[in-house]
């Protein structure tokens, strides 16, 4: 579904329309739970997120601004800072029930960006990420992706704290150059 | 330090905001940064769309389709209480609409009667509405402090919030819209600080209610818990009234 597509079913819902609501939901939904599982890597929790979070745009589709971004990144950091959000909540434990992230942080690997690199992806952001040093990229990656914070950082990667946040700041910094040419 | 100004530091900010790396009350003082600030809001839509095309890479995973259906039962069905928002029907209407003037009246009584009261605590602001109970009964008073921009609420009796709950304060236009003015942190400071927006939503105001939450404030934007406390404003912001008239 185009860009244009989803902006005309936002719109709809903040007329608060069902039917364009149920439609914007079965275009998107997949792609939400897939980041809200990814953060929180339980299916239950992830499912209430996802629900607290078309509730959220139901009610404030009407705040969408399509000269901002685009609607898909409008929803999904709508589900990204509710996930870091339930990942605060007192009840969390550990995100990683079953261990395959210690095993993937142990390693090297670069999760959904082994991926890109194997498909010879092209978008600006991967090329940029490609440059960065790998350990820079694996920082960013578990960062977005995961929702880990610093300290989690520098617990699973066993690398001082400092080192964690002035990687990242680095890498950011030269993310932005590269993205801005 | 004055962070508004500072364009390397917002978007410094607003890169691990959007990455995810800003935590605690770093976030939520950033987020309430962009509320305000046209530049913040500018600095984290750019580091959205530099770094949200990374999402297209998660695997997708279809969610089972009883979250369409909660969501559905949440929002639509009629026979859910939470389909017509308490805000909008028409008896808590009726029933504000004869509440205000019983409610001064009544405080009037109650205060006579309660020597041991704090007074200074609600004289030192600008007396703007005292809330009831479903049960009628007056309960808590609150008070606009126009130097420092918050409200300072005052209980009459103690109640106390169940664990894992909060209570959220809630500005109700002529509409019926309730926006939500903040969360109470704890029921010793019973203090609300407001931004700019929400001085200005207070201005038209019509009544203030206060509902119970889950921890952190309604996850929705609305209230989703019964109402405690509701009142109407008494009295315009620009135009105060002292309680110790009423006293």
């Amino acid at each position: 579904m185009s860009n244009d597509q989803l902006v005309q079913l936002l719109a709809q819902t903040a007329l608060k329309n069902q039917v364009a609501f149920s439609e914007l939901y079965q275009h998107t939904s997949s792609k939400l739970y897939s980041i809200a599982l990814r953060h929180l890597k339980r299916t239950d929790w992830a499912e209430e997120v996802l629900q607290e979070c078309f509730v959220s745009i139901w009610h404030r589709a009407i705040d969408y601004r399509s000269g901002s971004s685009a609607p898909l990144t409008w929803m999904s950091a709508i589900v990204k800072n509710r996930s870091i959000d339930w990942l605060r909540r007192p009840h969390y434990e550990e995100p990683d029930v079953d261990g395959t992230l210690t095993e993937a942080l142990a390693d090297d690997a670069l999760g959904p960006l082994d991926q890109l690199v194997q498909t010879g992806e092209t978008a600006a952001i991967v090329r940029c990420l490609q440059e960065l040093e790998t350990k820079q990229k694996q920082l960013i990656n578990f960062a977005f992706f995961d929702g880990l914070s610093h300290s989690d950082l520098a617990k699973s990667l066993k690398i001082p704290l400092g080192t964690v946040k002035s990687a990242i700041r680095r890498g950011l910094i030269q993310l932005k150059g590269c993205l801005s040419l | 330090m004055n962070y508004q100004k500072n364009t390397e530091l917002i978007d410094k900010l607003a890169a691990e905001y959007v990455l995810g790396t800003l935590r605690h009350g770093a976030r939520k003082r950033f987020e309430h940064w962009m509320t305000l600030d046209e530049n913040i809001r500018v600095s984290v839509y750019q580091w959205q769309n530099k770094l949200y095309p990374l999402i297209d890479y998660i695997p997708l995973v279809t969610p089972p389709a009883r979250v369409w259906q909660s969501i559905e039962a949440r929002l639509f069905k009629p026979a859910h209480s939470t389909s017509q928002g308490w805000w909008n029907t028409l008896s808590l209407w009726r029933y504000l609409s004869g509440l205000s003037l019983a409610a001064s009246a009544l405080l009037g009584l109650y205060i006579a009667k309660q020597p041991g009261l704090p007074l200074q605590s609600f004289t030192s602001g600008q007396y703007i509405s005292v809330l009831s109970t479903a049960q009628h009964e007056p309960s808590i008073i609150i008070d606009y402090d126009e130097l420092r921009q918050q409200l300072q609420l005052t209980q009459l009796h103690l109640n106390a919030v169940p664990p894992q709950k909060t209570l959220e304060l809630w500005s109700i236009s002529e509409q019926g819209t309730p926006v939500s003015l903040g969360v109470l942190k704890n029921q010793k400071a019973m203090v609300i600080a407001l931004h700019r927006t929400q001085v200005e939503l207070l201005k038209q105001t019509k009544a203030i209610a206060i509902s119970l939450e889950p921890l952190g404030g309604s996850p929705t934007g609305l209230p989703t818990g019964p109402v405690l406390h509701s009142g109407k404003l008494l009295s315009k912001i620009s135009a105060p009234a002292s309680i110790k008239n009423i006293s």
